[in-house]
């Protein structure tokens, strides 16, 4: 077992020691696996207790997702401008019943590097996958080129994302921070974090699911332009079997040039005013329309837009396979994990519920409108 | 193919999932998905069990009487078009005992219009892309799924 207490230079002999547990144990390279990574996470908890490497917290949040009541524990007070901007509409004032704490600290480029390399399998060399490994309710990520590491241990309730410099950490950190954790904490039988925009009426919810540039961000905010609320724009947790349920995550939503040309008065709220053309705004939502922000509401259906081009917009029934084909792939495709239970959820969720196709018109107004006769169906 | 092979899906890296009107299979792997039509249906779900594309036009033949070798021809070309998608592989030869119950037939023809049509399978290439580009250091500074200007296509 790896103590607490070690200069960068000794951990990494702590890590080549590490590395020699592994020998007696040829028969399965999971069992492997599992010994690192309760090492890496007893090593973690050991020199934060003990404030090394500079884990020394000045700053605690608390926000709650749907059930979760979560805590988040900063570096630095200056530090919740970026980790905590997109969670300050799901803020709660004490700790209590904390069911997960994310521990997010910047550390030295070395101690990073030193845990990164014990990774089995870890490379230097640049590839199409993120490593993750998953045991015994410990799973672990590594950003090579941003130099991050996020880590959950899901039977404790404890994560840690560690980075060295947050003017290397990408804009979609901003947007969506700890997202790899969240995926983790929220993936069970009957619930997962899914790639979709989510606006709320009356207290039931729609989600508002496709790719990028069909519509998805324009459609969620004509509809909360014009009375209803706002949930989220990229990734929510659903949760349910039957009957479902939406939770908001993050109050950021991003915008295309063209998205923001209808929606000029969000110009001066986007943080990034020099996107390029690949590229989108981002925004924060509580900031634009404080109490258009919504935690949580029953799901009534998914509704997949499609520019039409006309003014008027228009709204049809789609099979549930045909919803299935929209929302999960893109959500399967970039969850770093169990892939196999989020498709099993998003088909059940298809199966369940009312789908619909909107052809989205130019006129914000009368989109919202047809899609508050979606939630009268 | 021989049509007394037999197939599996090819590893952990295939997803399906089973509507009433269409399966629709995901490649982990090369990031495309598939939405399977018409007997593609039947055919899918008996060659996931081990049934041989012989047995399997044994079982509709006798469910559908009077479809021809018109419907032996589109079995292997669906087949073979599975295959080099990759999304199944051939894993040996039928077991000659294996029988498809007179109950299976009568329940497909009951049950299913859609089966009765040739098998057909689409092939969806929309996502492909973003699954090539690692979503911690490739993507655009805006975050996934806006792809960085300068990311290789295909590395």
């Amino acid at each position: 077992m790896i103590s607490g207490g070690l200069t960068g230079k000794r951990i990494a002999l702590r890590m080549n020691d590490i590395s020699g547990l592994e020998k007696p144990e040829p028969e399965s390279s999971s069992n492997k696996n599992n010994t690192q990574l309760e090492d890496i996470f007893d090593l973690l908890i050991s020199d934060f207790k003990k404030k090394n490497h500079g884990f020394v917290f000045k700053e605690d949040k608390f926000i709650s997702i749907g059930e979760s009541n979560i805590r988040i524990v900063l570096p630095e007070a200056g530090f919740s401008s970026f980790f905590f901007r997109p969670f300050v509409h799901l803020g709660k004032d004490s700790g209590d019943e904390t069911s997960l704490s994310i521990l997010c600290f910047k550390a030295g480029s070395d101690y990073l590097k030193s845990i990164q390399q014990i990774l089995p399998g870890y490379t230097e060399k640049k590839n199409r996958d993120v490593p993750f490994f998953t045991r015994r309710g410990i799973t672990m990520s590594v950003g090579r080129e941003s130099n991050t590491v996020s880590l959950l241990n899901k039977d404790k309730g404890v994560a840690f994302f560690l980075f060295d410099d947050i003017s290397n950490l990408p804009y979609y950190e901003s947007g969506s921070p700890f997202k790899n954790i969240l995926q983790w904490w929220f993936e069970n039988r009957d619930s997962s974090m899914i790639h979709s925009a989510s606006i709320a009426f009356d207290g039931m919810a729609l989600l508002i699911a496709g790719r990028g540039g069909s519509g998805k961000s324009s459609t969620a905010l004509s509809c909360i332009m014009n009375g209803m609320e706002y949930l989220g724009d990229d990734y929510i947790v659903v949760n349910g079997e039957k009957k479902f349920s939406v939770s908001s995550v993050y109050n950021s939503i991003k915008l295309t040039s063209d998205s923001l040309k209808k929606f000029s008065g969000i110009n001066k709220n986007i943080i990034n005013p020099s996107f390029t053309k690949n590229e989108k705004g981002v925004a924060f939502l509580s900031e634009i329309k404080k109490f258009a922000m919504a935690r949580s509401a029953s799901l009534k259906g998914v509704i997949l837009p499609e520019i039409s081009g006309f003014d008027h917009s228009s709204f049809s029934r789609i099979s549930s396979s045909e919803c299935f084909r929209s929302l999960a792939p893109s959500t399967i495709f970039q969850h770093i994990g169990r892939r196999k239970n989020i498709s099993k959820f998003i088909a059940q969720l298809t199966k369940h519920l009312p789908c619909y196709k909107l052809k989205a018109g130019r006129d914000p107004e009368l989109i919202s409108e047809i899609v508050k006769s979606i939630f009268k169906e | 193919m021989e049509l007394t092979d037999t197939f599996i899906l090819n590893n952990s890296d295939i997803l399906f999932e089973d509507f009433d009107d269409e399966i629709v299979a995901i490649n982990l792997k090369s990031g495309y998905y598939y939405s399977i039509n018409g007997s593609g249906i039947l055919i899918w779900e008996l060659l996931i069990k081990s049934f041989s594309p012989r047995q399997i036009i044994k079982v509709h033949t006798n469910a559908f009487p009077g479809t021809d070798t018109e419907f032996e021809q589109s079995v292997k070309d669906f087949i073979t078009g599975l295959e080099s998608e990759g999304l199944l592989v051939q894993s040996g030869e039928e077991d000659k005992n294996a029988e498809i119950s007179e109950d299976f037939v009568q329940k497909i023809r009951s049950e299913n219009k859609a089966i009765q049509k040739l098998p057909v399978f689409e092939k969806y290439t929309d996502q492909q892309e973003l699954l090539l580009l690692d979503p911690i250091h490739e993507v655009s500074d805006i975050g996934w799924p806006d792809r960085k200007e300068d990311s290789p296509e295909n590395e």
